[in-house]
């Protein structure tokens, strides 16, 4: 009962806020363009049509076509789609991975600590284009692939600060308590640990969605990303890219969206915090 | 701080030990060969054995990882076999062009994204403020090669002011900042509002802890805490980032040589990966690797050196 | 008009046939020599050019491709040259003149002022000699030893004069081998000091530039050779700057900071309409040949009714219209339109037959059929990919298209690669070519299935066919067996040909370029306008 007041206050909070507003409208309408694709695209995304290639904004072609004749606008609906399937598994997975690791060096033994922070700190420090090459090479471009090297990249990322903040809590009293009376690990990471360190990186992770289908996009561009003729917003961007002195259309249909995706979850993400650290919502 | 940064410095060379072990594996476990790349479809299979043995595949992975440390620790890096020349020679040559261009591409947006972020930290929810925010986070999405391809097309080909491709006369420093002013620009605007947002960010922690709301209470000017106290705190987090940001913009780095046709580490790790010239490959990653490495442990340190809380937590 | 005036241009107009017999041509006696040099070449100035690669070695053993290629042959000569223009023949360089004497010996005279620089003194037969010779020697282990062919020996018979002697007759030794990359001749004294071989700087040349200096990734640059005597370098230098991406290579073009450049097929619609300021743009058809190839010995593919199914489901001109803008033209085989043993017409029609395709689908009993098909990760093959996609869809063939990165390409079929070739069905391919049918068909025997012939294709009648037509003197005998060849190869249903590229080149209307019929650069030739 407490808990929905407490929601319905956050709530409230984020639509007060004019950005965290645009931010959730942007979310809501990508989240729901991606379940809708199918039906909201006015095409088949993959139909080749040769006598309507690379034609500019038409009544029919909102966004023109590409050099096959598909419909760009069409390709960008079912992009989304795509983007989001690639981001929320892997976001999720790289999330679980760096929480466990950093929960286990957080609280675990310092030899465990060192060697977790070593691989951590190891696989930050290859370019991530190297990784994302030799993933490739070594198991073949795909949609898999593409959530490998964001899995491998991002869960670094979490698992250092899931691990510093499992740190903060370990020296806490109420942690104390537990072990003194008998409680093992895996019970205080899981019971008293996990739940106070989960929400921050959930935020952190949301706005890092954004970073992920980037991600994707410099991958495609690079020849290593989804199999055609699966639209993605990144294949859109290659695809301009090459045609790009012939249509400008191509780079507007895979850049815009994911500067929007950005600005949503960016905008989103910053209002949850602000409602989730009441310090800043006291000075605001 | 000694024993810290004794500590630090240990860690970065053990990561790079690890770092390019795992390199080594990877390199025998991908496909491709050098060979045939490198030596065109003309080579007979006993020219390809020839060369593999010349670039020491041929070895078991053990003592290719063994000698290729034993090697480093002489300061050699191999030969490239295709050039003829020291591996060291051709990364030490690119390594300049990728330098000058991380600090054209660092500069200006941390000067610039300082002063915008420090603006919207006190004035916030500004118009200003609110316009950094929406057009910060829209350039950092706009991936950095459409960025470099419209800055091109923009200022050298319509207003023809800044030169396209290449990175100019190596004998000289005015002609060689004229070449780097666009890649600079277009790497370097992505970082504008995401240094921004991280001064505003910091510095709004900052003003909301205990020590700042002393001052206050001691009824300090609102200016001499923005600038004399919270700009000092508010801006460590920038000093991380350039670290953490060598990384990103190594990776931002390939594209741009691409684009505007320069010299570099970036394009060369590339170029060697796809060609499969596996000693210049790891010369290549060895070198962006430290340079990774090296950059994060002197932020960490600077760190530790600048800011009270740090230093207390050592 | 200024070629008028240089007798080794102008002598050797053979045109087609005359390039292709080749055995037969006699050079115009008289040498370049004491023309007077034209006002023109007193004009300083630089060339500056885009090249897709940066430049691998200066040594004509050791440098593959065609990058290679136009940095050498501005500062070596060879015995001929290709001739610029629309066909492919050749001219006279270093040679006064040269003769088939029969089959096996090609008899040559050499100018005599012709000296390498900083002081490696005249070039005589003896540098002829170790320059070609060095090239099929098996010590040196160079990779174009194959351009020489069936070279024997050279016969130093004067200062000037000697016999190049070849083991068994190669008709390609006038298309490849003497105008192409292991025609250079370099100076044996400059070679034997530097231990044999060179690799980035070369210590002397004795073309109409030299070299000067390499900036890794940046640029070559050649210079005017001071001491050349032949017919006058245009321009004071030379600049070879590496540009892989095309898109940057045009832009650098419209900033007015090349000269010359090869501009994506994609632009060419919209340069047609509008060139930038000064830019002239010119279209070659190239000599690459692209193909689907189907491996032989998967199971999928063992049903010849299947194979010609998907032969016949494919249409060229969507996949030349799509993925090449229209630029590029559909193909009959693997030699291209100007050289010994084009086919005017492939066995299939150039936009396929769907009835056909579906009937002879049905015919095979095959149903529920699905492949893959494996591309490199380019636009240009990602869209042709599609557009075969979309073609078999048609006939109810599910295809799914595999992108590769293109050092993991060129493992696919290779046998040395490990296993994956078993598992290779359909393929999109590529090769580049040389301008003699010869390079084409050795992709394509037995002995090199599992190595570049991943269709596995493997007939003895087509093997003997191949080692035939290479010493076949008799032109249109030999066009007959190239022809003959592509037939028994589309016949085994594992072929379709689709095209042979097309190359668009942008160059400033203040020079004057000089080109192979495929639009490769001939840059010694380049001139002012």
């Amino acid at each position: 009962m407490k808990q929905q007041s407490e929601l319905l206050k956050s709530a409230k909070l984020i639509l007060r806020d004019p950005l965290g507003l645009l931010g959730l409208v942007i979310v809501i309408a990508l989240v729901g363009s991606a379940i809708f694709a199918p039906s909201l695209a006015p095409f088949n995304p993959t139909a080749i049509d040769m006598k309507a290639r690379l034609s500019g904004p038409t009544a029919s072609h909102w966004l023109g076509t590409d050099q096959l004749g598909r419909d760009t606008f069409s390709r960008m609906i079912l992009g989304g789609r795509v983007a989001l399937q690639v981001a929320l598994p892997s976001i999720a997975a790289a999330l679980g991975l760096g929480l466990l690791l950093g929960m286990v060096a957080g609280y675990g033994p310092r030899w465990l600590d060192n060697a977790i922070m070593l691989l951590f700190d190891t696989l930050r420090s290859f370019p991530t284009v190297m990784l994302a090459l030799s993933f490739v090479a070594l198991v073949g471009p795909s949609l898999g692939t593409v959530m490998l090297v964001v899995i491998v990249t991002s869960a670094p990322i979490y698992g250092r600060i899931a691990r510093t903040q499992t740190m903060t809590l370990k020296s806490s009293e109420f942690i104390t308590a537990e072990e003194a009376m008998g409680a093992r690990m895996p019970r205080i990471l899981l019971i008293h640990i996990l739940p106070n360190i989960l929400g921050t990186l959930v935020v952190l992770a949301s706005m890092d969605i954004p970073a992920v289908i980037a991600l994707e996009a410099g991958l495609s561009f690079l020849g290593m990303g989804v199999k055609p003729p699966t639209p993605s917003w990144g294949s859109l961007l290659k695809d301009g890219y090459a045609l790009i002195r012939s249509t400008p259309w191509l780079i507007i249909a895979g850049a815009l969206p994911i500067v929007m995706t950005t600005l949503g979850f960016t905008f989103l993400g910053e209002a949850l915090r602000d409602v989730a650290d009441p310090k800043l919502r006291r000075t605001r | 701080m000694l024993f810290y940064t004794i500590k630090r410095l240990g860690l970065a060379a053990l990561i790079i030990v690890v770092a390019m072990t795992l390199l080594l594996v990877m390199v025998h476990m991908v496909p491709g060969d050098p060979a045939r790349t490198m030596l065109g479809p003309r080579a007979t299979p006993e020219m390809q054995e020839a060369l593999r043995i010349r670039m020491g595949l041929d070895k078991p992975l053990i003592t290719q990882i063994g000698l290729f440390f034993l090697n480093l620790l002489r300061g050699d890096l191999g030969m490239d076999v295709f050039e003829n020349r020291p591996v060291a020679t051709i990364v030490f040559e690119q390594l300049p062009y990728t330098l000058e261009l991380i600090a054209a591409a660092i500069i200006w947006p941390v000067v610039l994204g300082t002063i915008l972020g420090v603006y919207s930290a006190s004035h916030r929810n500004s118009l200003i403020d609110r316009l950094t925010g929406v057009l910060s986070i829209a350039v950092v999405a706009a991936p950095a090669f459409v960025v470099s391809l419209f800055a091109l097309l923009i200022f050298a080909v319509q207003l023809q002011w800044l030169p396209a491709i290449g990175a100019g006369d190596p004998d000289s420093f005015a002609d060689r900042l004229r070449y780097l002013a666009l890649p600079g620009f277009s790497i370097g605007l992505s970082w504008v509002g995401y240094i921004a947002r991280m001064v505003r960010a910091s510095m709004l922690e900052v003003l909301g802890e205990p020590h700042i709301r002393t001052a206050r209470a001691f009824g300090l000017s609102e200016w001499r805490i923005h600038y004399g106290y919270a700009l000092k705190l508010g801006i460590l987090p920038i000093i991380t980032m350039l670290g953490v940001g060598m990384g990103f913009l190594l990776s931002a780095a390939v594209f741009t040589e691409m684009v505007f046709a320069r010299p570099g580490i970036g394009k060369l790790v590339i170029d060697s990966i796809t060609s499969r010239n596996y000693p210049v490959v790891m010369g290549a990653v060895l070198v962006s690797t430290m340079l990774f490495v090296l950059s994060t442990a002197i932020a960490d340190l600077a760190n530790a050196a600048l800011d009270p809380r740090v230093r207390k937590a050592l | 008009m200024k070629k008028n005036m240089n007798i080794e241009w102008a002598g050797l107009n053979m045109g087609r046939r005359r390039f292709l017999q080749g055995a037969a041509a006699i050079g115009a006696a008289a040498a370049a020599g004491g023309l007077p040099k034209p006002a023109w070449s007193a004009v300083g100035s630089t060339l500056r050019v885009r090249a897709y690669s940066d430049l691998k070695s200066l040594d004509p053993a050791f440098s593959s491709g065609l990058p290679g290629e136009a940095v050498q042959a501005p500062i070596y000569n060879k015995l001929i040259q290709y001739n610029p223009g629309s066909e492919w023949g050749w001219q006279l360089d270093a040679a006064t003149s040269i003769e088939q004497v029969d089959s096996t010996h090609i008899k040559f005279a050499l100018r005599d002022d012709i000296g390498f620089t900083n002081g490696y003194g005249a070039m005589t037969a003896e540098d002829v000699k170790y320059s070609f010779e060095r090239i099929v020697d098996p010590a040196l282990d160079s990779p174009n030893k194959p351009d020489m062919g069936t070279l024997s020996h050279v016969e130093v018979t004067g200062e000037r004069e000697g016999v190049i002697v070849l083991k068994e007759p190669f008709a390609p030794l006038w298309s490849i081998a003497l105008p192409h990359i292991t025609g250079n001749i370099i100076s044996k004294k400059a070679f034997q000091e530097a231990g044999g071989r060179i690799a980035t700087s070369a210590p002397t040349a004795s073309g109409p530039y030299m070299f000067k200096e390499w900036q890794p990734r940046q640029k070559v640059v050649l210079v005017r050779n001071p001491d050349w005597k032949g017919s006058p370098a245009a321009f004071d230098s030379i600049e070879i700057l590496p540009i892989d991406d095309e898109n940057s290579a045009e832009i650098a073009f419209e900033a007015g900071e090349l000269d010359f450049t090869a501009v994506p097929v994609s632009s060419v619609e919209r340069l047609r309409g509008a060139a930038p300021k000064n830019g002239v743009l010119k279209e070659y058809p190239s000599l690459y040949y692209v193909w689907l190839g189907m491996n032989l010995d998967n199971p999928k593919l063992q049903n010849p009714k299947l194979r010609q199914a998907i032969q016949y489901a494919i249409n060229l001109p969507m996949i030349t219209e799509a993925a090449y803008f229209g630029i590029a033209k559909p193909s009959t085989g693997l030699i291209a339109p100007g050289l010994v043993g084009h086919r005017e017409q492939s066995l299939i029609p150039e936009a396929g037959d769907i009835e056909k395709a579906r009937q002879l689908l049905e015919e095979s009993g095959e149903t529920n059929v699905s492949l893959t098909l494996d591309v490199n990760n380019t636009t240009t093959f990602v869209t042709a990919a599609q557009i075969i996609q979309a073609n078999l869809a048609e006939i109810g063939i599910a295809v799914e298209v595999n992108v590769h990165e293109a050092a993991t390409f060129w493992t696919l079929g290779e046998e040395a690669s490990g296993d994956q070739w078993k598992k290779l069905e359909l393929v999109l391919n590529r090769f580049s070519m040389l301008p003699d049918p010869y390079y084409a068909t050795s992709w394509f025997t037995c002995a090199q299935v599992g190595k570049w012939n991943w269709e596995r294709y493997c007939s003895k009648e087509f093997d003997a066919l191949h080692e035939a037509a290479a010493i076949e003197t008799d032109t249109q005998k030999r066009d007959e067996m190239y022809r003959k060849a592509q037939d028994m190869m589309e016949e085994t249903g594992a072929y379709r040909f689709l095209t042979h590229e097309a190359t668009a080149i942008l160059y400033n209307n203040a020079i004057k370029p000089a080109l192979r019929p495929d639009g490769f650069t001939l840059l010694r030739y380049f001139e002012k306008a």
